[in-house]
C-alpha cells in the first residue's frame, strides 16, 4: 500500500498538486487517475462554484475526487464515471448542508458521516450515444439553451445575450429541457431501447 | 412569487440573488424534494459533459534518431575530452585563487 494521495488545489490556477500514490493504487494506475482529474475537474469546479463560494467549492471538488479514489471500483465506464462524479458531489453537498443544519439545531460536534455514494438514478445510466439521441430529440430552441448551459457552462445572462432572450426565458427553457430529458431517458432505459 | 422549492433550479444554476441564498440553503438542508431535484440537475449536467467536443491535440512529429556515424563519434569524443580538460583546469585555477588569496591577506594590524 502506498501513501494517500494528497490533492491540493493550487490557488488561482485551477490546477492541482499532489504527491505520493493513492491508498491501494499501483503506480501504473496513478497516471490513469490523474487523467480522470485532468479531464473532469473543470466541469466539476464549475458545478461546485454554482453551488457555493470559491473556497468551499475547492473543498467540494477535492472531496469529490477523494471519494472517487476510495470508491472507484463502482464508477464504471467513462460516461457513467462522470455521472458518478457529479452524483458524488451532490451527495457531499447535501451532507454538508445537513451537517450545517444539525450544527445550528443541536450544536453537534461533528457532521453526519459521509458514507459511500449511492448509485446515480437508473435513468442516468445510459451510454453517450443514448444521451446524445435524447438531446437531439429536444425542440431546437430548448436544446440550444441546454447545450449552452450544461455543456458550455454559460450563465443565464450570457445565454440570453447569445440568443436574444431574457434570463427568465432562459430559465424557463432550461427547466423544460431538464423535464423532457428525464422523460426521454426514462423511456430509453425502461423501454430497453439501445443506441 | 416563487416558492422556495421552485427556486431550486435557479439556485442550482448559481443564479439565485445573494440575499436569498441563506434562506434557501436553510430550506434545502431540510427538504428532501429539493435535494432529489438537485441530484437530477447535477446528473444531467454530468451526462452533458459527454457531449463536449474532444480536445484536438496537434499531431506530434516523430524526430528521427541521429545517425551513429564515425565522424560524429569522433566529434563527440573530442568534445568530451575538451570538457574534461576544462574541468581540471578550472578546478586548478579556482584552487589557486582560493589558496593564493589566503596567503596574500595583509596582517590585521601594522602597529
Amino acid at each position: 500500500m502506498g501513501d494517500v494521495i494528497s490533492l491540493r488545489p493550487v490557488p488561482d490556477s485551477g490546477s492541482w498538486e499532489g504527491g505520493g500514490t493513492a491508498l491501494g493504487v499501483e503506480p501504473a494506475e496513478e497516471a490513469a487517475l490523474r487523467l480522470v482529474f485532468l479531464v473532469h475537474e473543470p466541469a466539476l469546479r464549475r458545478r461546485a462554484l454554482r453551488l457555493t463560494r470559491a473556497r468551499e467549492a475547492e473543498c467540494l471538488v477535492r472531496d469529490t475526487f477523494e471519494s472517487f479514489l476510495q470508491h472507484r471500483d463502482r464508477a464504471g465506464s467513462a460516461t457513467s464515471l462522470v455521472v458518478w462524479l457529479f452524483a458524488a458531489m451532490h451527495q457531499l453537498y447535501v451532507a454538508r448542508s445537513q451537517g450545517r443544519r444539525l450544527l445550528r439545531l443541536v450544536r453537534a460536534e461533528s457532521a453526519p458521516p459521509e458514507n459511500a455514494p449511492a448509485e446515480p438514478p437508473a435513468w442516468a445510466q445510459v451510454r453517450r450515444a443514448q444521451f446524445a439521441r435524447a438531446v437531439a430529440a429536444l425542440p431546437a430552441d430548448i436544446r440550444r439553451v441546454f447545450e449552452l448551459h450544461a455543456v458550455d457552462g454559460l450563465s443565464y445572462d450570457e445565454i440570453g445575450a447569445c440568443l436574444q432572450l431574457t434570463p427568465m426565458a432562459v430559465f424557463a427553457r432550461l427547466f423544460r429541457a431538464r423535464i423532457l430529458l428525464k422523460d426521454l431517458l426514462r423511456d430509453l432505459v425502461e423501454g430497453g431501447i439501445s443506441a | 412569487m416563487m416558492s422556495l422549492c421552485e427556486k431550486l433550479q435557479v439556485f442550482a444554476d448559481g443564479e439565485l440573488p445573494a440575499d436569498e441564498e441563506p434562506e434557501f440553503q436553510r430550506h434545502f438542508a431540510a427538504c428532501a424534494g429539493c435535494q432529489a431535484e438537485l441530484e437530477e440537475v447535477m446528473v444531467l449536467e454530468g451526462l452533458a459533459q459527454s457531449l463536449r467536443r474532444p480536445l484536438a491535440l496537434p499531431a506530434l512529429e516523430r524526430v528521427p534518431p541521429l545517425p551513429a556515424s564515425r565522424s560524429l563519434r569522433r566529434s563527440t569524443l573530442a568534445l568530451a575530452a575538451l570538457a574534461g580538460v576544462s574541468a581540471v583546469a578550472g578546478g586548478a585555477l579556482l584552487a589557486r585563487l582560493v589558496l593564493g588569496g589566503r596567503r596574500e591577506q595583509p596582517p590585521l594590524s601594522r602597529r
